[in-house]
């Protein structure tokens, strides 16, 4: 194992830089694990070496007799321990990372070396978690965004605070450094925007983020605690339970208490109902406990969590699109929460990306237009003239409905005859929801921004500054030519769009040629 | 292109057809042989039919194809059922890539594909360009972008 481990720390003061590198290359910071992060950190290993422990001690189990097997799987599982240890402290003395002026590297592996660089101007993102373990222990996680669109491109584990603090400051300082022009208020401004306290932005009311729980769609989580409910139901009453079952189903078939069991069955449907949604609230509550939302140099800065917690920063610059979102639940309890994607985390496909973009978890519908003036003062917000899509997005929606109702009483009417038919009727919703889709829908050129709006119980609307735009796109199905509608598709850096359907063929072109013109004369750079 | 498009979407559906064969004489030949005779009969008809299909499909793509490079934008227009118009700014551009695969540069083609922070569907691709050609877009597309 340690063949190759000679020297973890390869001469730490000196600089790495290959031969021919015009500018000069200064070591900001570096260090590696504190000495502390031994035990979180091995806790996982642990947690990997058990299945292991448990096949090979099964194993033994089969195989010997029974009387000293026992203590074999003891002794066995002790000798991990050390190994463990010995693996825990090799981690420990092999991670390394250095911040030069130029780039972050980070050296780690036992057994494969990993060495991790990243230039500086391709970090997106700064941020830093904390469990609740690692809290305890003062200890930190750095983690570092690129625009890889991979969410954490990686991860500084378990170092001390201080630390934490001067990587940071480090890293501000050495983003400053590179580009001077970032900040263009002159020489005496970047200074004085070094000093320049935190501006307290939004901070979320408990209520809020309660109601965002309750109107959380998170059916996984609620099948889990039906499944746990269950099994606890079936822990307690065990055997008791299928006693009484079996006779009361045989019951139903002699009696008529047919109502009292039906009863039952929906009572404890909607008991393990209320708990996993309580429970779904309680974990939305946990993790964007005191969520505030401050701002410094241009830079938000997201702190939250109760058992975890996470600071996510994110330049305004970088910010792709701001999304307003109301689901219908949401809508009802006048609920908003705001997500903005920067390149490196426009996709949602991870939880942690998702819980990334989320730029505010949940507000009341009254501070959205001064949160969204808050994040690009410039925008207008409440002077934005929304221009509708065709109408004929309504006769789309109705004849989608008779289409599909019709398909439905054809397929029903030869079966069940008659009542059939009343599958057409299924034509009803879809011309409401085309009404009320129609009513939502909109979208605006607005100064440096493109704004667009639908929905149908729910409101989305989405802002795209017109420097983040990389392509439009404009499609159009052969019923959509015949109508003379097209869809248009605003693409953004790391693969989020925003689409507009039901646009009249002309202000489709006019909107496409406007966009793509507005767009090319504003230069867009990741940096 | 033509050739080159006709010659992808034969392959697929050659190995399409195969796949069809071997997973319908079996079932044919468990009933009897005419049957799988039939079935055999039932997949070659469909193969023939979807490459006359996909020869007439293939003529219309490469007639709505149609793509403009200015020194701002770069424009393509395709789709024979969906219609796709997509603009993209030159200014957006990160990287330009020149392909050749086995069969274009058997027939001599290349493509082009500029590359945009958007992800997929945001980059701009030309198939079938002779590769001097590709070669002088590349060089015009890139000279255009240190120009803004």
């Amino acid at each position: 194992v340690s063949s190759q481990g000679q020297s973890p720390l390869s001469q730490p003061g000196e600089p790495e830089a290959p031969a021919g590198e015009p500018q000069p290359d200064h070591v900001l910071a570096e260090g590696g694990l504190h000495p502390l992060s031994l035990f979180p950190r091995m806790l996982p290993l642990f947690g990997r070496m058990l299945p292991v422990v448990l096949v090979i001690g099964a194993q033994m189990f089969m195989g010997d007799d029974r009387s000293g097997s026992v203590g074999s799987v003891v002794a066995f599982g002790l000798l991990v321990v050390p190994v463990v240890f010995v693996a825990g402290y090799l981690e420990y003395r092999r991670y390394h990372y250095r911040l030069t002026t130029r780039e972050l590297q980070i050296v780690h592996g036992i057994l494969s070396r990993h060495e991790r660089r990243i230039p500086i101007d391709r970090i997106q993102d700064l941020g830093s978690e904390q469990t609740l373990l690692r809290r305890m222990l003062g200890l930190e996680t750095v983690t570092v965004e690129t625009a890889s669109g991979e969410g954490a491109e990686a991860k500084i584990d378990a170092i001390g605070p201080e630390q934490a603090e001067l990587l940071r400051e480090a890293l501000g300082r050495a983003h400053r450094f590179k580009r001077p022009q970032a900040s263009e208020s002159g020489p005496t401004g970047t200074e004085a925007a070094g000093q320049r306290p935190a501006t307290l932005v939004f901070r979320t009311s408990p209520l809020a983020l309660l109601l965002r729980g309750l109107t959380d769609n998170r059916a996984g989580l609620i099948l889990v605690a039906a499944a746990w409910v269950l099994d606890l139901i079936q822990d307690v009453r065990g055997a008791e339970l299928v006693d009484q079952v079996l006779p009361m189903l045989a019951g139903v078939l002699d009696d008529t208490n047919l109502y009292e069991v039906a009863l039952t069955i929906v009572l404890g449907l909607l008991a393990v109902f209320a708990v996993g949604w309580v429970l779904s609230a309680g974990a939305t509550l946990v993790h964007f406990y005191g969520f505030t939302l401050s701002e410094r140099d241009e830079v938000f800065q997201r702190r939250f969590g109760l058992l975890t917690t996470h600071t996510y920063s994110m330049p305004r610059r970088r910010i792709q699109c701001l999304r307003l979102e109301q689901s219908w639940l949401r809508r009802l309890v006048g609920l908003i929460v705001l997500r903005a994607d920067n390149a490196g985390s426009a996709g949602e496909q991870s939880q942690e990306q998702a819980s990334r973009s989320t730029f505010v978890p949940a507000a009341f519908r009254g501070r959205a237009q001064e949160l969204v003036t808050s994040v690009f003062p410039d925008v207008g917000w409440s002077a934005i003239r929304f221009r509708r899509v065709s109408a004929k997005m309504m006769r789309r929606y109705a004849v989608r409905g008779l289409v599909l109702g019709g398909a439905g009483a054809a397929a029903l009417v030869p079966l069940v005859g008659r009542p059939g038919w009343g599958a057409l009727l299924a034509a009803v919703p879809f011309a409401l929801a085309g009404w009320l889709a129609y009513r939502k829908a909109g979208y605006c050129m607005q100064g440096d921004y493109f704004v667009a709006r639908w929905g149908i119980a729910g409101l989305y609307r989405a802002l795209v500054p017109l420097h983040a735009v990389q392509a439009v796109l404009l499609r159009r199905s052969p019923f959509e030519r015949a109508q003379g509608l097209a869809r248009m598709t605003v693409f953004v850096a790391g693969g989020a769009s925003v689409t507009v359907s039901h646009l009249p063929w002309e202000a489709a072109q006019g909107l496409v040629t406007d966009l793509g013109r507005e767009a090319a004369c504003r230069p867009f750079s990741l940096a | 292109v033509v050739t080159y498009w006709t010659v992808g979407g034969l392959v697929r559906l050659l190995v399409l057809g195969a796949v069809l064969t071997m997973g319908v004489l079996p079932a044919g030949a468990s009933l009897s042989s005419e049957a799988a005779i039939g079935s055999l009969a039932g997949v070659g008809g469909f193969v023939i039919a979807a490459a006359i299909g996909l020869l007439i499909l293939t003529k219309a793509r490469y007639k709505r194809f149609r793509f403009a490079v200015s020194d701002r934008f770069l424009y393509v227009r395709d789709g024979v059922i969906w219609h796709r118009e997509k603009v993209i700014p030159v200014s957006r551009m990160q990287h330009v890539d020149i392909q050749q695969g086995p069969v274009e540069r058997a027939i001599g083609l290349a493509s082009l594909s500029v590359f945009t922070a958007g992800g997929g569907v945001a980059t701009f691709r030309l198939p079938g360009l002779d590769p001097e050609y590709g070669r002088h877009l590349r060089d015009r597309v890139l000279a255009a972008r240190d120009a803004t």
